[in-house]
Formats: C-alpha cells, sequence, structure tokens
C-alpha cells in the first residue's frame, strides 16, 4: 500500500498530460483509419514489433533483425501502396473533424432515392453511370468533370442523365447526400470475360472498381438493364432490394442504425481505454522502467556575460553528468538534449565561483541528476580596454660578418590593441614576425606582419596589424 | 703674481673652448631602436646618450648596433647623463622579450655621468631585448631594443 502511494505522489501533472496526449493521439489515429486496409496493416506492423520485442527480450538475434527489417519496410510500404486511402482520410474531412470528429456523424446517403432514380432511368431506357466512392481518393483515377455540388434527389439525378444534357454522358459521383461532380470520365477496364452486351459504360464501371473501392452502378441505354461493379465483381440487377442491399453494404448503412450506433460508442469508448492503458504501459515502461544511471559528457554554455567583460577562462568547459532514470529513456537520450548552463548575470571581474545546481540543468522529463563533476566552476571574467604598445623587430638569422645593424624605425612604432585588461596589463611591447638577417647587405627596408599574443586581443580599427621596418646598415669598424 | 695671473686666463680660456663643444645633447623620455636624440640642454637630470654597443674604448661606446650575435657572449648599455645635479642612481633593466632578466644599479655624480652596463649572453638567449633606463623611482628615460640572434 505504502508503495502505491510512494508511486501516485511521484507522478507529476506533466505525467499526465504526456499520457493524456499521446493516448488521444492514439484513440484519433483509430478513429480516423478504423475500417481502412491501412489500418489492418499498421495493426498487422503493430504486431511485428511486439513480436520483435519479444525476440529481442529473448537473445533471438536473427529474428530480431529480421522483424526490425520488415517492420522498416512495411512502414515503407504502407506508405506508398496506402497513399490514397491516407490522404482521403485527410482531405476528406477539415481539421476540426480531423481533431475531434467522429465517424459516425458523417451524412448519411440516401440510399432509397439513388434506388428509385436508377428503376426510373432504366425504366426509360436511359444510360447512367453513377458512382459511390469507399475510402480511397479518386482524384488521380478519374478524369475531367464538371463540379456539380448539388443535395440528391430523384429529378436531379435524372436530368444529369437526360440525353439533351450536356454532362449526361460522363459519370456522376455521389457522396454523403450530395452529386459531386459530373461527366466524369473514368478509366477503361481491359478485361476480356465480359459479355458482348457490355458497351463503354459498363467497362468504366469495371475499370474503375477495380483499381479503387468504389461501387459503381450503370443502367444501360440500349436494354434498360441495371449492373453494379465492385471490385472485381459484376453483377446484374433486376429487382430494388438487392440494389439497396448492396448500396447499403457498401455505404455502411446498418438496417437497425439506433442499435449500430450505439454499438459505435461502446466500441470508440474500449478504443479509448484501450489508448490509454497502451499508452501508458508505454510511458511506464520508458520512464518507470529498471533504474540505471548513465554518464553524460556537456559542454557548459555560459550566458548573460556582461558585454563590457571578456571571458577569459573557465576551469571546466565540460561537466560529466551522472543521470537517473529507467533504462529505456536513458538510452534514447542523445547528448544534445541535455544543457549545463551558468547565468554570468551577477558575475565580477576576476575569478567566479559557481555552484552546478539543478537550476544550471536543462534534462529530459523522466531523468534526475545523481552527481556532478566536478560540482564548482571557476569562471575568470576581465573588463575590456585598449592599449597602445610600441612594436619591437624580431630579428633572426646572421648578417654578413662585415656589416652591422645600426638602428631600424618602425612605421607605425605603435599598434592599438583591444582585450581583456589583465593581458594588456602584462604586456608592454608586441613583436614583429620574424626577419631574417641572411639576405640583408645594405639598408632598405622590409614589412613585417605583427604577432598578436593572445586570441583575446585585437587589433583595433585604424591599427595595422603590418608594419615597416626601415634598418640601416653599415661596414663593421 | 702675473705669472698667476696669466694661469688664471689660460685655465679660463681651456674652459671656454671646452665649452664651446660641448653638444647640447640630453636625453628623452621614450622609445629608441637606435635612433639618434638631439635637442635643447634641460636643467634636471638628463640623458644625453644611450646606445647598445660591442665595447667601450675610450669612456666611448664603439659599433653601436642593434644586432647580437649569440657567439659575441656580451652586450652593453652605454649611457651619458648631462647634466646631474646631484649624486643619484639610476638602473638599467634588462628584458628578454618582456620578461626581467637583470637590473644594474648605477650611481652618477654630478657635474655629469657616464655609465655602462654589460650582460652575458648565452645560446639561450636569442630573441628579442630591450633596456629600460630608469630613474630610482621608476621613471623610464629610454628604452633601446636589440635582437639576440643565432
Amino acid at each position: 500500500m505504502e508503495k502505491i502511494l510512494i508511486f501516485v505522489s511521484s507522478i507529476r501533472w506533466q505525467d499526465i498530460i504526456d499520457i493524456a496526449f499521446n493516448a488521444y493521439i492514439l484513440f484519433r489515429l483509430y478513429a480516423l483509419f478504423r475500417g481502412t486496409d491501412a489500418f489492418r496493416v499498421l495493426l498487422g506492423i503493430a504486431f511485428l514489433w511486439i513480436l520483435q520485442r519479444m525476440a529481442v527480450s529473448m537473445g533471438l538475434i536473427l529474428t530480431s533483425w529480421m522483424m526490425e527489417g520488415i517492420i522498416a519496410v512495411a512502414a515503407l510500404i504502407v506508405i506508398v501502396v496506402f497513399r490514397n486511402e491516407i490522404r482521403s482520410v485527410f482531405r476528406a474531412r477539415n481539421i476540426w473533424a480531423i481533431l475531434w470528429g467522429l465517424p459516425h456523424t458523417r451524412i448519411k446517403t440516401p440510399v432509397e432515392i439513388i434506388t428509385e432514380s436508377v428503376f426510373n432511368l432504366a425504366r426509360r431506357r436511359i444510360g447512367a453511370l453513377i458512382v459511390l466512392p469507399g475510402k480511397e481518393d479518386l482524384e488521380e483515377v478519374v478524369q475531367g468533370g464538371i463540379s456539380w455540388d448539388g443535395k440528391i434527389s430523384s429529378e436531379m439525378i435524372e436530368s444529369i442523365f437526360w440525353p439533351n444534357n450536356p454532362v449526361h454522358d460522363g459519370a456522376a459521383i455521389i457522396q454523403g447526400n450530395r452529386v459531386l461532380d459530373v461527366g466524369v470520365i473514368l478509366p477503361l477496364s481491359h478485361r476480356k470475360d465480359f459479355p458482348t452486351a457490355y458497351g463503354t459504360r459498363h467497362r468504366a464501371a469495371a475499370g474503375l472498381s477495380e483499381i479503387t473501392d468504389a461501387m459503381v452502378i450503370v443502367v444501360s441505354e440500349e436494354r434498360g438493364t441495371i449492373t453494379i461493379t465492385r471490385g472485381a465483381d459484376v453483377l446484374n440487377i433486376n429487382e430494388r432490394k438487392p440494389l439497396v442491399s448492396a448500396l447499403r453494404e457498401h455505404l455502411g448503412i446498418r438496417e437497425n442504425q439506433t442499435q449500430y450506433l450505439k454499438k459505435r460508442k461502446i466500441e470508440l469508448r474500449i478504443a479509448v481505454i484501450v489508448s490509454l492503458f497502451v499508452v501508458s504501459a508505454v510511458w511506464f515502461s520508458i520512464s518507470r522502467g529498471l533504474d540505471a544511471i548513465k554518464t553524460f559528457d556537456i559542454p557548459v554554455e555560459y550566458a548573460n556575460r556582461n558585454p563590457e567583460m571578456e571571458l577569459l577562462n573557465t576551469s571546466a568547459t565540460s561537466v560529466r553528468l551522472f543521470l537517473r532514470g529507467s533504462r529505456a529513456l536513458l538510452r534514447s537520450i542523445r547528448p544534445e538534449q541535455i544543457r549545463v548552463r551558468m547565468d554570468l548575470g551577477k558575475a565580477v571581474t576576476g575569478t567566479n565561483t559557481f555552484a552546478i545546481t539543478n537550476d544550471n540543468l536543462s534534462i529530459p522529463p523522466g531523468l534526475s541528476l545523481r552527481e556532478v563533476r566536478p560540482m564548482m566552476v571557476d569562471v575568470n571574467l576581465d573588463t575590456r580596454t585598449k592599449k597602445s604598445l610600441p612594436v619591437q623587430a624580431d630579428w633572426v638569422g646572421k648578417l654578413a660578418s662585415d656589416l652591422n645593424l645600426v638602428r631600424s624605425k618602425i612605421i607605425p612604432s605603435r599598434i592599438e590593441l583591444s582585450g581583456p585588461k589583465t593581458i594588456l596589463d602584462s604586456m608592454s611591447t608586441l613583436y614583429t614576425k620574424s626577419i631574417p638577417l641572411n639576405s640583408i647587405s645594405s639598408s632598405g627596408e622590409t614589412s613585417a606582419k605583427v604577432v598578436i599574443p593572445s586570441a583575446f586581443l585585437k587589433a583595433e580599427s585604424g591599427s595595422q596589424e603590418k608594419v615597416i621596418v626601415e634598418y640601416e646598415i653599415m661596414k663593421r669598424q | 703674481m702675473k705669472k698667476m695671473k696669466n694661469t688664471i686666463a689660460v685655465l679660463f680660456l681651456i674652459a671656454a673652448i671646452l665649452s664651446c663643444f660641448t653638444k647640447n645633447i640630453h636625453g628623452a623620455d621614450g622609445d629608441d631602436q637606435g635612433q639618434p636624440v638631439a635637442t635643447k640642454k634641460p636643467h634636471g637630470l638628463t640623458l644625453a646618450k644611450a646606445v647598445i654597443c660591442e665595447s667601450i674604448e675610450n669612456l666611448e661606446p664603439k659599433n653601436e648596433t642593434i644586432i647580437f650575435s649569440a657567439e659575441r657572449k656580451g652586450a652593453i648599455c652605454f649611457t651619458a647623463f648631462d647634466p646631474v645635479p646631484e649624486k643619484t642612481v639610476i638602473y638599467h633593466n634588462w628584458f628578454k622579450r618582456d620578461q626581467p632578466d637583470a637590473k644594474v644599479k648605477l650611481t652618477l655624480k654630478p657635474p655629469k655621468w657616464s655609465c655602462f652596463s654589460k650582460i652575458r649572453i648565452r645560446d639561450t638567449d636569442v630573441g628579442p631585448w630591450r633596456v629600460e633606463i630608469t630613474n630610482s623611482h621608476g621613471k623610464i628615460f629610454q628604452t633601446l631594443r636589440f635582437s639576440v640572434t643565432e
């Protein structure tokens, strides 16, 4: 009991939000993709992942590798193969529907009106082609078409296919209770087992059904017959009842809709509970799994330095952190996710000693600091100043034995540097780079670069880092 | 008496001739890499001449230079003060690349005084050197710069 209380008290409000948020994402994925082929394949991938983890825990090296490979390939295949299905899920709904809407709220297609219209058309021998899309997007498959967007009525459907109507030749696409497009051109089937009586309308209907999950109703102009195509099936319809049943089955409309909706609600509640359970299990396995300690060498960041001051040196450029947490969490952490930040806002000139505490650390949630080495960091700061220093030539090599370098003049004789005061105070002269004497035989001049001995120092604007050295050579007495 | 007057006249003449040949030179606070300095004669302790040379002959510097071979084994800093109002001390502070190497205390006596200091050059002394000529309070009269080469 005590252990349970300790465990419950250790859960932070952030953890609850973490679990709830991810559970909701999982539930939304279920709500959006439920019933699609992509969802079934995703379930299969999840099952494979569980198998792979089991193989890892049992030490089945080859099996776990193979599973890992299959999962990676399967994930890629899902995206490629089911791209239309995935796209239609997101395209068919607005952002609110994606984040909040439930599938059972979708608009009901008036099956009876469609059936009545189809039989009226057949009776009058008016050719018609009606497409009822499934879950897949048809945009890449069909061509042409004129946007119609009219609420379904028997008169409207019949008028679309009326012979004198300019759009009567193409197909009409019905989604929900609206006719979306008319005059749409469908891909033709290349099947060779069609009866000779089937014309272009039948081939178009079969062509679309073969490559998508749409259902197409064909009314023959010549014979006044009704045919439906779905998948590879081509079915002749003589009575109303089979057509109504086929439409209801395709559109997912149940006889007892109230009972169905009730069942759906229960199903969704179960989905919510399962999502919460799965995410909680994953969360606890990651954050509250077997305790482990891992060390990270993290560079120390120094922030809020007074711009008037220069950071001369520090006793530590990086610190070693001993972090405690679940093994799974520690394994997934990259050093870039951890930061050690020292605030130099209150630092003064000279050596400042800072203790590294939790306030200086930014570590991923779920981990705690066990130890830090070193515990203290010395930061040496200095104010910036300017100083003008004389330049001296650094002669090297040998002059000819009968020659004497009696004097030299450096232009400019001084260079102004800016940098940390401590460094500049310790300097009294700047030296040129080595100037060789060996090639000198008479008075003349040469140019030489001035050596700036510290990276903290820089020549002030206007001051050159190169000087001219004039020299005077005399014969030795 | 007449003989004594003649002697005084000769001494006065000699003093007058000597004063005509005396250069109005003085030392200057500052930095020198072997360049001559010459201006009006002041009243206080004044550095009249400061050079780095290879040797001293007849109380005068010989072979002024700013380059010393390590083989030469020695470098000399010669300074001449004129006037020297009172007995005082000055220092020749020798630096090898900003690091103090030697500090030589030299006593000056009125009315003018020349003196020098010498350091031994070792093979490890290769590099740029400078000599700061200061008074007892650390005031720099002049800085002389030279190099020791291989």
